[in-house]
């Protein structure tokens, strides 16, 4: 076991609102007695990453995956526990932890809006101190995935949206941090550009056994980069486990779905569930722990002419929705 | 240093690629520039000197007045402003340098790009059309020189505990325009405070205005000679020294509580 580059202990952020009440009568309330609100963003998360993972730290909107994020990079204070980021804590070592830290905001940029994106890289450059040998070399191998070199005497300004975004990949690898956050990088881009950056996680990953902790709402994300996944509610983590674990105990089931060549049949079969689909087509729901699929196609097949087959994978998308439907029950 | 250093030739960067921005502050200013002169003329008209100040030293008043009004126009309040309403200042949080030295590297980088863009044809279209804006001696001029450097620390800071303030109230509404203007009058930027009723002017040597623009302008124009100077700059570091403390505290403050905007 590699020791936790990441280990998150009871971490919770409370904020305070204050709530407006209206009218006239309202406004004079809120001057001498606000009503005050306490929302738990982040309530005892716990959780320990270790090097080289790439984990999926996802939730629906507002619970609580940003916040946890930026307790993680120092820019927040939690209102209790702790969280220690390569053994030290972001509460009082923050510059020297950021130094390890690439972030990606995906709905912030870290870019100079009216300087060529390689003005903002130079500054980076000098901030990190990389010096420069080390600087043209990962510049170089950053470029041979994101290829930033096609738009890296453009203001950013004129950058369109995925440009930009892999311009920011490129600012937040540059120091060549061990551990990566990732808020989001691919919101709004397109499928060839979404591919590029997932390419460049994996790669980084793979290369120099970066951590990279991926917060996303697209589930494509997640199937393709990451093996364990940790699901937040509200607040509190609904769920953390190996990405097949999660799908396994979840669905638990896989679908076969059959087409014969005769019109009259009548399957059974102890071991699926078998539903007709019409014009010749049939649903067999069944355990992969029961039955392979092979046995199940090889049984039909015995008895019936099969036309023709398709085996349908577990939807990741089914598997997270009816997580999130079933810790929102819990909450009700 | 480097980032820091590195920070004031980008601000000059960009300074460079907003041109015709400059070209309409270049304008006003001289439009200002002439206005206070032609002021300064008509209320001299018949009269051999004020308050010691004869016509051709409240000219250079003046101009000066116009330059230090360009050196001290310090951005920090304004980016930590939007930074923190859109949410950005978490990017700056993460970064391993101290965020408010960048912040005062962008504000001297403003100073070099107004130096060039601003001040420098400021000075030439004075010398040719208005008074050569000349020091009493060059005693006078390092004097004035070393307060100038002690004006900026103090508006600086004023500006960054301003700034500091939105990271909790998020919007102090037209509090940070009524210290600019408090600033602008109280500090004798348009008319010199020997001009304000005697209570006043009393009352002024208490508060840090006067040592803003005031101070450094009469050491200038050889109001102020050395000895009192020294003086002054001896007061200029005491409210640097207060300020610099309330800054320190109240930054600490906001390091602990931070409050980020936005998802």
């Amino acid at each position: 076991m590699q020791s936790a580059v990441i280990l998150a202990n009871n971490l919770s952020k409370e904020f305070i609102t204050t709530k407006k009440s209206s009218g006239l009568r309202g406004a004079v309330k809120n001057l001498f007695k606000p009503e005050k609100t306490v929302k738990r963003a982040v309530d005892h998360v716990s959780f320990e990453i270790t090097k080289g993972e790439i984990v999926g730290y996802i939730g629906p909107n507002g619970a609580g995956k940003s916040t946890t994020i930026k307790m993680m990079c120092g820019i927040l204070n939690p209102t209790g526990g702790n969280v220690l980021i390569n053994g030290m804590s972001p509460v009082n070592q923050r510059q020297k932890i950021v130094m390890d830290l690439g972030v990606v905001f995906g709905q912030r940029s870290q870019l100079y809006w009216d300087l060529p994106l390689g003005e903002s890289f130079e500054l980076l450059r000098r901030i990190y101190l990389v010096d420069r040998a080390k600087y043209e070399a990962n510049l170089a191998e950053l470029d041979r995935i994101l290829n930033v070199h096609e738009f890296i005497d453009t203001p950013v300004r004129q950058l369109s949206l995925g440009q930009r975004m892999r311009g920011d990949l490129a600012a937040a690898m540059l120091h060549s941090p061990s551990v990566l956050f990732l808020d989001e990088p691919t919101i709004g881009l397109d499928v060839d550009v979404k591919y590029a950056i997932r390419k460049f996680i994996k790669e980084i990953n793979e290369k120099y056994q970066t951590t990279v902790i991926l917060t996303t709402h697209d589930l494509d994300d997640i199937q393709a980069l990451c093996k364990r996944i940790i699901i937040i509610n509200d607040g509190i983590i609904v769920s953390d486990s190996p990405l097949e674990e999660l799908i396994e105990q979840e669905l638990g089931h896989r679908l076969l779905i059959v087409e014969l060549s005769a019109g009259d049949f009548h399957v059974t079969h102890p071991k699926a569930e078998i539903t007709p689909l019409g014009s010749n087509r049939l649903q067999l729901k069944f355990r992969k722990d029961e039955i392979s699929a092979a046995a199940l196609i090889s049984d039909i097949s015995a008895q019936y002419q099969i036309r023709d087959l398709q085996i349908k994978e577990a939807d990741i998308n089914d598997v997270i929705r009816q997580i999130y439907a079933r810790s929102k029950a819990a909450c009700l | 240093m480097k980032p820091y250093l590195y920070m004031i030739k980008i601000k000059l960067l960009l300074a460079l690629s907003y041109r015709y921005e400059v070209f309409i502050t270049f304008i006003t200013q001289i439009i200002l520039l002439f206005v206070s002169s032609f002021f300064w003329k008509a209320a001299y008209k018949g009269i051999d000197s004020v308050a010691m100040v004869n016509e051709r030293q409240m000219l250079i008043y003046s101009v000066i007045s116009i330059i230090l009004g360009n050196i001290f126009s310090i951005s920090v309040e304004d980016s930590i402003r939007q930074k923190v309403r859109k949410g950005n200042v978490a990017v700056d949080f993460l970064k391993p340098v101290n965020i408010f030295y960048m912040y005062f590297s962008e504000d001297i980088g403003n100073v070099v790009t107004s130096v060039v863009q601003q001040i420098i044809p400021i000075l030439i279209v004075s010398s040719l059309f208005i008074v050569v804006p000349a020091p009493a001696s060059a005693v006078h001029f390092i004097l004035f020189l070393v307060s100038v450097c002690c004006s900026y620390l103090i508006m600086w800071l004023i500006s960054a505990i301003f700034g500091l303030f939105y990271f909790w109230v998020i919007d102090i509404g037209p509090l940070g325009e009524i210290k600019n203007y408090m600033i602008l009058i109280l500090s004798g930027s348009f008319v010199p405070v020997w001009l304000f009723p005697p209570i006043i002017q009393k009352t002024l040597v208490f508060l840090p205005f006067v040592y803003i623009y005031q101070f450094p302008i009469s050491v200038f124009i050889g109001k102020t000679s050395p000895m009192p100077a020294l003086t002054g700059i001896a007061v200029q570091a005491v409210w640097i020294l207060g300020f610099g403390l309330l800054f320190g505290k109240i930054k600490r403050h906001v390091e602990k509580n931070i409050m980020v905007q936005g998802g």
